[in-house]
This record gives structure tokens, sequence and C-alpha cells, in this order.
């Protein structure tokens, strides 16, 4: 089978995929207990205001017409109405995506870098005291909780320390910003940078340690191997041996997890960015999600599945390229 | 003799010189509406997590926050020298409802000796830590002012009563020390649902400490954690429940979800009559209340009454209310405190009005958390308490209400008259509304009452949810001139002016061209004709003047404001000299008057002794 054929099948195999996620999301949330009419409780919204609002909202209508309503919805580009705010999910999502790629974004390559540098380092290292500790490290703080991890941080360097250096070492508290923004362009983006820098470390801490394992072990294998006993039979420089014959043969793991990561990009990261206060996507799907809010829960897990899926084609598409032999 | 009265007149002489320190309560204001705002800008800041907020606050970031409710906060805030605390009662509250429809809840005498068993301060101790919550007994609590009726029956904590309850319906208890009826057949079991552990771990907690104290007198009781909304859905719509424990905020001024909550209209799925509550004279005196009454003191009788009968029904019995605790950086004045609501918190409209520095009268900005998401500014959508807070600053609405009474006061209406009419043989109101001239929107245009009519017709027309109840009462609205409204509507209630009073009056030249009321965004969109506002145009005290949605919303003071401050020249050294002298005058004259009445009173004890003295040497 040809690349062309293994192409032309994974994209199929993806639409259908698409398809049954897209049918799933809708009914699944409806299956899910409770109903978002009932955080209506308040004495102040009797019941004739639930009633319209019910109509306004369409749940009075039909399951199988609510879901065409949805589909058509999906295909003219729509992705409904939140319940709650009345706004686009669309706009709604728009807002808050920059946001969520910036902090998730650039604590995915750091995560994803540290990772493997260490993983690398450690791996081929083996059963020294720095892989030791490399690997306890990396143990520690990917079981950190990140609520914890998040909060200390918070307390320690936006509370304590500005009162301890009388305001001179001060970190935001809260938010993507300052609150007004600086009005110069450079000054708001160093602004930004600045707001960036706790939840970003916290997502990395939280983070590197899993990759840093993964990467250790796919080292401490591929060394092993009799590849790399005869490049350092032929004298090879280690460094050579390392980064050109051992860390790319494990590139196609490490694809498959930067493939799998780029959905949380998008979907962020709904502890930190509560207790950051980032606007971003991981909250409004939370958010969403307690309020039974069905627009908002079935755009964002749309839009994260599209992304999910698509990164799993273009994987796969990679992997047939990387490797001529994979054709299943 | 002259010594006598030359020590007596110095020592009246120097008390006026004495320095007396006078405290006057910061929040006591005279009369309302007062004018304002006094503050350049209200820089309103979100924080994701109650953490945030109180280092931001302790930090100084911001200068005022609200809706604290954990004990820890709290005590936290109270040892910073650089901020004050304040408690506020609330409309709140927690209650134990009853199914009363089965048995053996049916039974009101078991459901009182339930109330009677509800530990209220062991919660309040124990789970509050005595601090951000107050037990409660009545479920119209003072909090409503005149509204309350002190005198219903209430069920505090005490088992022994309980058990007397119970032996004089004809319990008893059998060789188990169960809990059996006259006919000596076991009572059945009881089962309180609440929220989970994992979901509300002070809701569980409260109801398995109600369990237990059911236990200890026999009565077959089980707890059951349930996820909130599938709770909710047993509750509301399939009143499938033994017992519940719930909480509701936002009650309002007046006790209208009384109506709600015990008339038998409600008692439908989805109603708020979840304890299947029906009694027909109860329904008459909350129907009244609720429709009927022409005067407040006809709702005041007809309510009190209803209260009676509630407090013996015991279908519902309250456990708790939560206080609004509030904290604010020191140096803040002006603050007004609100009945029910707090100083600061949604609904707290004039303290935004009067706030300012205890440096300046006026100028500056003040940063406040806004508490929680904002979920849109749309003002025709958003019920959200923190949406609220930033609408109730930007538009208005033909009345307002009195801080600490809630009685109705002019607004954009200056004054008004209540009519009575007979409309196709019903009886039905006029109410007549003459607004005030010098009311305009925030770009400049003049608010008129076609702009009264327009909202209230744009409400209705639209069923606009939120205020569906209130202006399906509006009958008919006109505008025979530029500054007076006229507003038919059916029935004779009090509560038609206080409804019609309180509907956000919005700008006919901005919502006429809205397509979709639902959808559209008033902050978002720049305002056709006036450049750096946008379509969020109000009359009210505060203009919208940049937001970062999620974030931050900036407000700064309307300089077209109807009731705007009056500019305040700087007082020259002679006028304040005055100015001390007119406020010390009083204190002096009546601290001489009081001198002067002493010397002669001690003058004529002089002489009276003198002259009794003559009269025994003479004798």
């Amino acid at each position: 089978m040809g690349f062309r054929s293994y192409a032309t099948r994974r994209v199929i195999n993806t639409v259908i995929v698409l398809i049954i996620a897209v049918t799933l999301q809708f009914f699944i949330f409806r299956i899910m207990p409770g109903n978002p009419i009932a955080h209506f409780i308040s004495p102040n919204l009797p019941l004739e205001v639930r009633q319209s609002l019910i109509e306004m909202w369409g749940l009075n209508k039909p399951l199988y017409e609510q879901f065409f309503t949805y589909l058509y919805n999906l295909f003219s580009g729509q992705l409904g109405i939140s319940f709650v705010s009345q706004r686009y999910v669309t706009d709604e999502l728009m807002e808050r995506l920059p946001n969520t790629i910036l902090l998730m974004g650039s604590s995915t390559i750091l995560t994803i870098t540290l990772g493997i540098i260490l993983g690398v380092y450690a791996g081929s290292r083996r059963g020294t005291k720095k892989d030791v500790t490399t690997v306890t490290f990396s143990l520690i703080t990917q079981g950190l909780p990140v609520f914890f991890l998040g909060l200390l941080m918070l307390l320690t360097f936006a509370y304590y320390l500005p009162l301890m250096t009388n305001g001179i070492i001060n970190f935001p508290v809260a938010g993507t910003v300052s609150r007004p923004p600086p009005p110069n362009t450079l000054d708001y983006i160093i602004d930004v940078l600045w707001h960036l820098t706790l939840p970003m470390i916290t997502l990395v801490i939280i983070g590197f340690g899993g990759y840093t394992l993964i990467v250790r072990n796919l080292m401490i294998d591929v060394l092993a191997q009799d590849y790399i006993q005869m490049a350092k039979a032929k004298g090879l420089d280690p460094n050579t041996i390392l980064y050109h014959h051992g860390l790319r043969s494990i590139l196609p793991p490490i694809t498959t997890m930067v493939g799998l990561s780029l959905a949380g990009i998008i979907g962020g990261a709904v502890i930190t960015e509560t207790i950051f206060s980032w606007h971003g996507v991981g909250r409004y799907l939370y958010e969403g999600i307690l309020q039974n809010d069905y627009p908002v829960m079935q755009g964002t897990f749309f839009l994260l599945s599209v992304v999910t899926i698509f990164a799993n084609l273009i994987v796969d598409l990679i992997y047939g390229l990387l490797d001529p032999r994979i054709r299943y | 003799m002259v010594k006598y009265f030359i020590s007596i007149l110095l020592v009246i002489l120097l008390i006026p010189g004495l320095d007396f320190t006078i405290v006057y309560g910061q929040n006591i204001q005279s009369e309302y509406p007062i004018n304002g705002p006094r503050v350049d800008e209200i820089l309103f800041v979100y924080h994701g997590t109650p953490e945030a907020s109180v280092a931001a606050l302790r930090k100084g970031d911001i200068d005022i926050l609200s809706d604290i409710f954990r004990a820890s906060d709290v005590n936290a805030l109270s040892e910073d020298p650089n901020l004050n605390l304040t408690f506020t009662p609330q409309t709140h509250y927690c209650y134990v409802a009853f199914n009363i429809r089965n048995s053996p809840l049916n039974n009101k005498e078991i459901r009182k000796a339930i109330a009677h068993l509800v530990p209220r301060q062991e919660i309040a101790n124990r789970l509050f830590e005595g601090i951000t919550v107050t037990p409660i007994l009545y479920e119209t609590s003072p909090t409503f002012g005149k509204w309350h009726n002190p005198d219903v029956d209430v069920y505090p904590y005490d088992p022994s009563k309980a058990k007397e309850i119970l032996i004089s319906a004809g319990f008893g208890w059998d060789e188990n020390g169960k809990l059996i009826d006259e006919y000596s057949n076991l009572v059945g079991k009881i089962t309180m649902i609440s929220p989970t552990q994992e979901e509300a771990p002070t809701s569980y907690e409260i109801a398995k400490l109600v369990v237990e104290e059911m236990k200890k007198v026999g009565i077959d009781a089980y707890q059951e954690g349930v996820a909130f909304d599938a709770l909710l859905t047993r509750v509301l719509t399939e009143r499938d429940f033994d017992m519940y424990f719930l909480c509701v905020s936002n009650l309002g001024r007046f006790p209208r979800w009384l109506y709600d909550y015990y008339h038998s209209n409600l008692d439908v799925p989805d109603g708020d009559n979840t304890p299947g509550v029906r009694d027909p004279q109860l329904d008459q005196l909350l129907y009244k209340f609720r429709f009927e009454s022409e005067t407040d003191d006809e709702a005041m009788e007809a309510i009190l009454d209803a209260q009676d009968i509630i407090g013996d029904l015991a279908a519902r019995t309250p456990v708790y209310s939560r206080y609004q605790i509030e904290a604010y950086r020191k140096g803040w004045v002006g603050m007004i405190k609100h009945r029910g609501v707090g100083y600061f918190s949604s609904g707290a409209f004039w303290t935004y009005l009067n706030l300012h520095t205890s440096e300046a009268e006026t100028g500056g900005t003040v940063k406040i958390d806004i508490g929680g998401k904002v979920r849109t500014l749309n003002p025709l959508y958003e019920t959200g308490a923190y949406g609220q807070k930033i609408i109730t600053l930007i538009y208005d609405s033909l009345l307002a209400s009195d801080p600490d009474t809630g009685e109705v006061i002019p607004y954009l209406a200056e004054d008004w008259n209540v009519e009575a009419l007979t409309l196709n043989g019903h009886e039905g109101q006029k109410l007549i509304f003459n607004l005030a001239k010098n009311a305009t929107w925030q770009d400049g245009k003049p608010l008129t009452s076609n702009d009264v009519k327009f909202s209230i017709e744009y409400l209705k027309e639209n069923k606009i949810p939120t205020f569906l109840p209130v202006v399906e009462q509006v009958i008919e609205v006109n505008a025979p001139s530029p500054q007076v409204v006229e507003v038919t509507m059916n029935g004779t209630s009090i509560f038609n002016l206080i409804d019609v009073g309180g509907i956000i009056i919005i700008p006919e030249h901005i919502w006429k061209d809205v397509s979709d009321w639902r959808t559209f965004q008033p902050d978002r969109e720049p305002h056709p004709s006036s450049p750096g506002l946008t379509k969020m145009i109000g009359s009210g005290p505060f203009i919208l003047s940049e937001e970062k949605p999620g974030e931050f919303w900036r407000l700064t003071a309307n300089p077209n404001y109807f009731k705007k401050l009056q500019e305040k020249s700087q007082p020259s050294e002679t006028e304040e000299k005055i100015d001390e002298e007119m406020v010390q005058q009083p204190n002096q004259i009546n601290m001489y008057l009081v001198a002067i009445a002493v010397m002669i009173v001690l003058a004529a004890s002089y002489l009276i002794i003198k002259r009794r003295k003559r009269e025994s040497i003479t004798h």
C-alpha cells in the first residue's frame, strides 16, 4: 500500500471519527443529570420566567429537532449561543483563545524542551547521581497538585515577596494584563509577559517531569541498541551519538506526545487559569459544564475534538513519511 | 462671697473650651436621593479565586472587597490594620424543607418536632466558626423590617421539646427506641437529600448533623448525597424527596417569594412550592399580598397573617442566614448601608454616589473586586449579581429605593400619582410619572417620556423573561408630554408602582435598531455618533469607558448625570473660619445657656441660704 492510499484511508477515518464525536457531544450532555434551567432557582425568577427561558433556548423542542439545529449551526460555521451569556460561543471562544494559546503554547514549548533536555541528560547518565536526582525531581514535580503549586506560587511571589521587598519585586495577583493596562504598546507587551510568568512557570513545573521520564526511558532503550554500540565502537563523538543517532530515533514517539498536547494548547488548563484569573478557554469550558450550558460545552468540545483528531491525522501522516514501514 | 462667684464663673467659662470629640457614623445620611458621584472613576476588577481577591486587597491592588464568605479570610482581613470590615445581615437563608405530600411528613407535628432538632448554633459554630453566618428561626427575617412578623411559631433547637411534641401527638417508642405512631406502627423511613460531600461539604455536613439528631429521638432517618443538578431535578421537577437542604439569596426588599414558595398555584413541576403546601386560607392571604393590596397596610396585614400560617405549617424550617461581609481600605468614607444588601455589593447604589476618600470630597479612582463572573452586560438579559453591579451604575429606573426602609423614592421620576381605574369590569391603576427635566442620556441626548414608553413596550413586545411578570400587568403606556408618562396597569397591587418604577430605562435611539435583543452586546458595539462611547448608553452616574472582559471594567463619572454633584469652589481662609464658627456657635450658645442657668441656680441657692441664716440669727 502506497502513501497516497494510506493517507486517503486516514482522512476517511478522521471524518468518520469527527462525525461520531459531534453526535456524541450532543447526546452525552443531555444525558448528564440536571438541566440548565435548574440553575435559575432564584425566587427572583419565578416559574413563568423559567418557562420563558426554556422556550428561548429551544429546550422545549423535540430532541431530534434540537440535534438538527445543532448540526445546521455547525455546518454554517456557528457553535450556537450560550444560554448563560447569550453571546455567540464562537465570539466567546475567539476572545479567550489568544490568551490560552499564549499561556499553553509557551508553557508547552518550554515543558517539552525542558523535558527532552533533562530526559536525554538523565538517560545518557543512567544510574549516576545526576540521573537519580533528575528522576526524583521529575517524579516530585509531576506529582504536585496543580492547585497547591499554583496557590503557593501566587501567595509567595505575588503577595509575600512584594510585601517583603517593598514592592520592588511585584508579580501580579491576577489577570493577563494590569488593570488598567499600560497605554504604550511596548509596555503592554512587557506587562502581558510579566503576567504570564507565574502561570507559565507553574505549568512548566507540573508538566516537564512526565516528558523527562518518558524521554529518559526511550533514551535508555535506544542507547542499548546495537547500532549505538557500533557508533561508539567506530569512535564517533558522544554528542553525535546522543543527538544524531539516539535522539533522532526516538523522535516518532516524541512527535506523538507533542501532537497529543496540541489539544491541550487549545483546551487550556482549568485550574491554573482559575487560580491566576487567566481569561482562557479552560475556565470557559469548566464554567459551561457547571452551568449545563449546552452550546458552550458542545462548541468547546467540538473545537477540542477537531484539533485532537486533526493533530492525530497529521501525526499519522508524518509517521508515514518518517517511517515508510508504517502503513496500517 | 466675691471669691465664690469668681470661681464658679471661671469653671463655667472654661467648660466650652474643653475638647469634646463627637464621632458621627459615616453611613448616616439624612435624605435620599443624594447627588454624586464623588469619585472620578470606578475600576471593577475580576479575581478568579478568593485567595487572589484577599491578596489583592491586602497588597493594596484594590480598595474594596465584597462577598467574603470564608471564616479564614475574615480572620486574616480583620488582623490587617489598614482595613475595616463590615457585617450586614442579608436577605438570604438556608433551610430544611419537608415533602408534606407523603407520610410521615404529612403530619405537621412530626415536622415541628424535626424543626426543633436542627442544631443551628452548632452548625454556625462548627462549620462557619461562628463568624460568617447567623442562626435564624424566622423564614421572613428581621432584615425585612416591617414585613417581618416576630410573633410566628419558631422552633429553636430543643430535643426535649421535640419529644414532648411527639408524645402529645400520640407518638411513642418501641422497645428498640424506634418511633412508633398511635397505632404502634413504626414511623416510616425519612431520607434527607443533600449535595454530595465533594460538591458541597458544608451542606453535606449540615444534613448529616440533622439526620443524627433525628436518629437520637428514634426517627428512622437517612442521608443521601446526590449531585447538585440531580438534587435540583428531584426537588424542583420530580418532587422525589422527603427532606432536603438548600439556600436562597437576594430575596429582595419584600417577602414576595413567600407567594412562590407557598401558594398552591406553584405546586406544579418546576414550581417553587416544593413542599406541596395547599392551604386555601394561606393562598388567599398570599394572593392578596401579591396582587390585590392597594396600600402598604393592607399588604402588611396579609403577609403578617400569612407568616403566622407558614410558621404553624412548618413545611420549611430556616437554619441560618449568611452575613454580607465586606472589607475596605481605611481612608475611604461615605459608604452607605443598604438593608439586607451591605455597603458595596450589588444593589448598594447610593454608596457609589457618595463614596470618597477622607482626604478629598471628590475625585480619585476606587478599585473594587467585582466578586464573580460577569456573564454579559446586556441590561435586559443579565440577572447575575456581578454584571448588575456595573449595569445599575449605568442604567437608571424611574424610582429608587431608600437604602434603609426600602420605600420607593423619587429618582428619574421626580414625583408620581396613582389613580384607580375600572377596566372592562376589572380593577386597574393608572401610574402617572413626572420625569426630571434635566435627565439626559450619556451621549447628551435628552431622556424623555418616549424613552420610558419605548422601554416598557420593548420589554413587553419581546417577552423578555426577567421582566415578564412585571410587564404582563401593563396594559398601555402613553407619553402625553416629554416629561409625563402614563402607565395603565391591571390590578391594584402596591407592587405595580414598585415594579414599573424599577424597570430599566433604555435609550430608544440606540435600541430601536437592535435586530436581536438577545445577542445584542451594547458594550461591544461602538456608538453610532459619539466617538469613544459604546452603545452601552444609560442615564446613570457612570459611563463604561473601558473594559477587558473577564478582567476589568472601567467606569468614569458621567458629566451629564442629572443628579450631578454641584461644583464646589475651594473655600477661602475667611470662609473656612466662618464655617468653623458656624459649626462651633450652636455648641457654645448651648454651653453658655447652661452656664447662665447654673449661675442663676447657684445665686438663688446662695440667697436662700443667706436668708435662712439671717432668719435663724433673728430667731
